[in-house]
């Protein structure tokens, strides 16, 4: 059947899937209502080119809650591959993901189908995600639909697939059909019937059933359609029709043999249009008519029914399979016992592949009836719960779940549990942003746990301890609590522990200025490497860059916190992404690279589930960043920030923060009402021995006129900002590429140094600044004052020179660094230096976005 | 969604672009890209400053619109119109 109005959209999808030939994999996202026609448009397509291309096909099924990489599945079996394997075998899914790529190269060119993401898990969304950013490169067209209805702004797959480019990815909201073409139809079945339209909504589904029916009246909604095709077939093929329609998804043969006796009523329900036989497998002939037959089934009917399947379910040998669909029907008939029973297996094996978005609702679907289980069988289920609350960032679930277990706990005596508890809430609260609670708990982990024989969660208890210490800067605690973590940890024979404990001991050695930290990190770093104890591997990479970032050694620093977000990615850590986020944007903001800094800031910013420790830096970000640039919105960021790190206890947000708020009420000259602020703040930072943490807020608060004495201990640039010597001060952020610092060091000089500040803070495009020092300069009388960047739109307003323009569109041609180099006479190390301006002025990553971009310059001569 | 009033400086009147319909549609497509949308302006005899409002989520929204189609940005402010009737009791100013 050929499709109306969508001729425009298979044109494109045509287009796509030539690009992908060759060479250039692209992305197509088709959504739309249900019954819209995204099945057949995706059918009608894949048929056009069946004879130029290989098809993979999987799908997503209306589960209560789905199965961990279902359309995996699926696809595996038409590529004939063998990753499912891998998967159940414990490979990580990062690796899976990659071997599913190297066998889509093998196979190419291809056309994947993933179809209804919208009841996608988190791996299939992972999965997603994972080959949406990397198809460019292969001969692969990826198609996903889903229902544009079911899936906010905010689903987690709009905000993954907005980062890339058009270039690769399209999306095709398919539109209802318009009257005209309703008419036509119409005609074509020799029906005249103005009122299909209105009833119809121009849905194309409801439509052709409509039209192909040929019924006396024309039923006025789908359910009626659906009533009248069942009214036509016999008792028993009704029968068979209803049970198919509690079962999700597709119903494969062997399960159609278990619930029929004979297939005639299959074949009956076809004739009538309500079944379609695929592959084997008998399902709806479209998803609207299944949910038509499900919701006409009276309470009882359907519990019925559901039980029916469910009971099939759990007779069968293996169950691994079932988990998901045993769930699904045990809570559609409020099955307690089998809830309980295999809810933990589903959570636990959801958990096994990445999908913990779904363990946790396994875990939560069997706390509902938990009343009925016994206090062990609770606490089993709640511990498990905390941890997939953890992982997925749900931090105020997680610390109620851990009052529950407290409260289980109170009349079922077990110390292990209780100090596990403790000791777990402690690092929920501190995530939080509550670390004095935090620091209670532990301690109280610690209390229960030292009468006992001492154990894992003892040394763990000692190092997290230690760990929240070093984030106080309190060195000398941080380091007895450490000692003693990795005294017992050897003694058990607890390398995990040892590596987190050594870890806090190298950073706060660091913090202080101690070099010999970095052997203890390295040590840390390695032994976690070896082992395989990823997050604390992650970890290490994070506290190199922070050490690294607070003394502004800002390459360093990226490198290290690069390499964290690249392990993360790697080994599929979940928690550690948010955290090096904000630190990673630190380090952009203080290299002057401002639009990037704000960008991932702002990423973190949108999403929902941030625990409050990864807000903090993100939000002063971006509000010190439209301080600088006057830009509206600044304080109420900064405040937001300013009460969140209050209870934080972490030295490092602590003084970026007050920072940023100091620096924000300078440039409107009010920094006089802010100096309590910066008071009580010094006094707390005093107490830490990190030079550059007491160097920044001493010298806000110098600037404020307010600094009574110079501290013992102060990082270099700031002692000799303090002391005068802004020349000095100045040179030294200049080679620490540091050039709004540098600016401001030269703000307090002589003319020609405020000359040079201000041409600075204007290539920085930081104008509140620039304001400032040029109303100095008027007040001290000087002449000659620049007048800021002259926009014109001859000129591009990113301010590259014309030397980088040229090289911009010698990039633009496809030509390499040595080729440019060659063309213009200069070294290719001196094309690489500019075309890393280039792209940092310009916001760009990569050539192939500077090719789009200068094609789309419109003013170009 | 806020609404943003933008001071532009230009050092050379601003021509306007030579193709048209094509051109507008190109401007608009950058700016909608960036969630920002154009409504109108104020110009300056002289052509050199311009005064526009525009509605966008984020002042930086406004920003990378402006920087996609080649326009300078002094100042943003967030705004919102009003009229007389912000005079009568029952008005929310």
């Amino acid at each position: 059947m050929k499709l109306l109005e969508r001729d425009e959209f298979l044109r494109q999808l045509n287009n796509q899937f030539h690009s992908a030939v060759d060479g250039e994999g692209q992305v197509a996202v088709i959504c739309g209502d249900a019954g819209i026609g995204k099945t057949s448009l995706v059918e009608s397509f894949t048929k056009q080119i069946e004879d130029n291309s290989k098809l993979f096909w999987g799908a997503c099924d209306d589960l209560f809650t789905p199965r961990p990489l279902a359309p995996l599945y699926d696809i595996a079996v038409s590529m004939k591959s063998r990753i499912i394997e891998k998967l159940e075998q414990g490979v990580s899914r990062p690796s899976v993901f990659s071997a599913l790529l190297n066998e889509l190269h093998e196979k190419e060119p291809n056309i994947i189908v993933i179809e209804d993401v919208h009841w996608a898990d988190e791996s299939t969304l992972d999965l997603i995600k994972f080959l949406a950013k990397r198809i460019n490169k292969y001969k692969s067209l990826l198609i996903i639909t889903y229902r544009s209805d079911e899936i906010g702004l905010m689903h987690p797959l709009r905000l993954a697939l907005s980062n890339i480019s058009s270039r690769y990815l399209k999306r095709y909201e398919l539109p209802p059909l318009s009257e005209n073409a309703v008419k036509m139809l119409a005609k074509s079945f020799g029906k005249t019937d103005d009122s299909i339209f209105t009833k119809t909504g121009g849905n194309p589904f409801f439509i052709t059933e409509l039209l192909m029916n040929n019924p006396q009246n024309i039923p006025a909604t789908i359910k009626d359609l659906a009533a009248f095709r069942l009214n036509r077939v016999s008792v028993e093929s009704r029968t068979a029709v209803e049970i198919f329609s509690v079962i999700p998804g597709v119903v494969e043969k062997w399960l159609v043999n278990l619930l029929i006796n004979n297939y005639k009523v299959v074949d009956e329900a076809i004739e009538s249009g309500i079944l379609k036989v695929e592959n084997d497998s008998v399902s709806f002939r479209h998803e609207l008519l299944k949910i038509a037959v499900e919701e006409s089934l009276s309470e009882a009917k359907r519990f019925k029914k559901n039980n029916t399947v469910l009971n099939i379910l759990l007779e069968q040998k293996n169950i691994d399979p079932f988990l998901a669909r045993i769930i699904h029907h045990a809570s559609r008939t409020a099955n307690k016992e089998v809830i309980f029973k295999y809810a933990p297996l589903a959570a636990k094996q959801a958990s096994k592949y990445g999908a913990h978005e779904q363990a946790l609702k396994h875990y939560k679907t069997a706390l509902q009836y938990a009343e009925h289980l016994s206090k062990k069988e609770q606490l089993e289920i709640l511990k498990g719960y905390v941890y997939e609350c953890y992982l997925t960032a749900r931090i105020d679930e997680g610390i109620q779940a851990c009052e529950s277990i407290k409260k289980i706990l109170l009349d079922h005596q077990d110390p292990v549990s209780e100090g596990e508890n403790y000791r777990r809430l402690s690092r929920l609260l501190w995530y939080a942003g509550k670390d004095n609670e935090g620091e209670e708990y532990v301690i109280k982990a610690i209390d229960t746990l030292k009468d006992l024989a001492p154990g894992r969660e003892l040394a763990m208890s000692y190092s997290n301890l230690s760990q929240i210490y070093m984030l106080r800067e309190v060195t000398d605690e941080s380091l007895k609590w450490g000692r003693k973590a990795i005294e017992l940890s050897r003694s058990l024979n607890e390398p995990e522990v040892e590596a987190h404990a050594l870890n806090n001991i190298g950073s706060s050695k660091l913090f202080s200025s101690d070099e010999t930290g970095t052997e203890e990190l390295k040590k840390s770093l390695g032994l976690s490497l070896q082992n395989d104890f990823h997050e604390h591997a992650c970890r290490a990479y994070v506290n190199l860059g922070t050490v690294n970032m607070y003394k502004r050694n800002l390459a360093e620093a990226n490198n290290y916190f690069t390499r964290a977000i690249d392990y993360s990615n790697e080994k599929d850590i979940s928690l550690a992404d948010l955290c090096v986020t904000g630190e990673a944007a630190q380090t952009k903001l203080h290299m002057g690279k401002w639009d990037e800094a704000f960008d991932i800031s702002y990423t973190i910013y949108e999403r929902s589930n941030v625990p409050v420790m990864d807000k903090i830096l993100p939000l002063s970000i971006m509000g010190i960043i439209r301080a600088r640039r006057n830009d509206p919105g600044a304080f109420q960021l900064l405040n937001e920030a300013n009460e969140l790190v209050l209870d934080g206890g972490e030295i490092l947000k602590l003084v970026k923060v007050k920072a940023a708020l100091a620096e924000a009420y300078w440039l409107i000259n009010k920094l006089e009402e802010n100096i309590n602020n910066l008071t009580e703040c010094y006094d707390i930072v005093l107490q830490s021995n990190n030079p550059w943490a007491i160097g920044e807020i001493a010298f806000w608060l110098w600037k404020g006129n307010s600094l009574n004495e110079i501290p013992d201990r102060i990082a270099e640039p700031f002692l000799l900002q303090i002391k005068g010597d802004w020349q000095a001060a100045a040179k030294i952020w200049e080679e620490l590429k540091c050039p709004y610092e540098q600016a401001l060091a030269l703000s307090e000089g002589n003319e020609k140094a405020m000359k040079k500040a201000v041409e600075i803070f204007d290539n920085l495009g930081a104008s509140a600044a620039s304001q400032l020092i040029k109303q100095k300069m008027r007040k001290s009388g000087i002449k000659n004052i620049p007048k800021g960047p002259r926009q014109s739109t001859k000129e591009n307003p990113s301010g590259l020179t014309g030397r980088q323009m040229e090289i911009l569109e010698l990039v633009a041609t496809g030509l390499s660094n040595s080729e440019i180099g060659s063309k213009l006479y200069i070294s290719t190390r001196t094309v690489e230096n500019h075309v890393s301006t280039i792209f940092s002025k310009l916001n760009i990553h990569s050539r192939v976005e500077a090719s789009a971009l200068v094609h789309s310059n419109q003013t170009r001569k | 969604m806020p609404r943003y009033l933008i001071e532009r400086t230009f050092a050379d009147k601003p021509k306007l672009p030579a193709n048209g319909e094509k051109d507008r549609v190109s401007f608009i497509n950058n700016n909608s890209e960036c969630y920002a949308t154009w409504l109108y302006s104020f110009i300056s005899d002289d052509r050199k400053k311009s005064y526009c409002i525009y509605e966008a989520p984020t002042p930086e929204a406004v920003r990378k619109a402006a920087a996609r189609n080649n326009l300078p940005v002094d100042k943003i402010t967030e705004v919102r119109m009003v009229d007389p009737y912000i005079y009568q009791s029952d008005s929310d100013y």
